[in-house]
């Protein structure tokens, strides 16, 4: 038990440390970014470094973006905050989960509904993701603010990977619920 | 649940607490309060055992069944 007390304190900080950077990273990006490269990365020059790809698209997203960089959108903020939302939900999770490990509570139905949560954020953004770019293109064609745009479904391995790991997370917090049942019956074993 | 613990009884007639029990088996008595009112679900022999030693008593002394009709 100390060890996963232990560990979870660790993924904790490490939580804390990838969340601190990718926020810093967006801030610098939205505030400093000049160049937008042709496939929708951007390129930051900043005091003479100049570095790229910090928030490159994939997949149908890339097409959009690239669509809407040709017509003097901004791809980064159409595209680039809803882009972060999952992942900013999931390490709200996962630091609420590692939280309560931290505390020695594992088996809990709260432990349980934390790992849903984050099982259901995964699948919510591969939905998410396909209807987006689509939803970006109907929203701008019909505000007369462009008309070039197209409609772009695709569906790429990133998707897949994505559902398949949603839905054995789901399957795994099913588990973690017959854990619980275990659990409470243990607790009656005097 | 057919299964009726006595351990008030036991208690009584051995004239000790519930608390006093607990201490001298090793077990928190709030654990033994579960036992007691018959909401646990099982027993260790290694419980059972202690218990019957503490009190000087047969598991049959502790543990009575009764079948469902007895009880309706």
């Amino acid at each position: 038990m100390s060890n996963i007390s232990k560990v979870s304190k660790f993924i904790k900080a490490l939580l804390l440390f990838i969340i601190t950077l990718q926020v810093s990273v967006y801030i610098v990006l939205f505030l400093f970014a000049t160049t937008q490269g042709e496939s929708g990365e951007i390129w930051f020059h900043y005091l003479g470094l100049s570095s790229g790809m910090l928030m490159n698209f994939n997949g149908s997203w890339a097409d959009i973006a690239q669509a809407l960089v040709k017509e003097n959108f901004n791809p980064s903020l159409i595209l680039g905050i809803p882009a972060t939302i999952p992942y900013f939900l999931i390490y709200y999770f996962l630091y609420k989960l590692f939280s309560l490990y931290q505390q020695g509570i594992i088996f809990t139905v709260k432990n349980s509904q934390y790992i849903k949560n984050i099982a259901a954020v995964l699948i919510a953004w591969v939905v998410f993701k396909l209807i987006y770019p689509i939803a970006v293109t109907v929203v701008l064609s019909f505000s007369d603010m462009s008309e070039s745009l197209p409609l772009i479904l695709s569906i790429g391995s990133e998707e897949l990977v994505f559902l398949l790991t949603g839905l054995i997370i789901y399957v795994i917090a099913w588990v973690m619920n017959e854990a619980i049942v275990l659990q409470q019956e243990q607790e009656l074993i005097i | 649940m057919a299964m009726i613990i006595e351990l008030d009884v036991m208690l009584a007639k051995r004239k000790m607490k519930l608390n006093d029990l607990a201490e001298q088996v090793g077990i928190t008595a709030q654990n033994l309060s579960v036992l007691k009112s018959g909401r646990a679900k099982a027993i260790r022999f290694s419980t059972l055992e202690a218990i019957c030693k503490t009190l000087n008593c047969q598991p049959g002394d502790i543990l009575i069944y009764q079948s469902d009709d007895e009880i309706s």
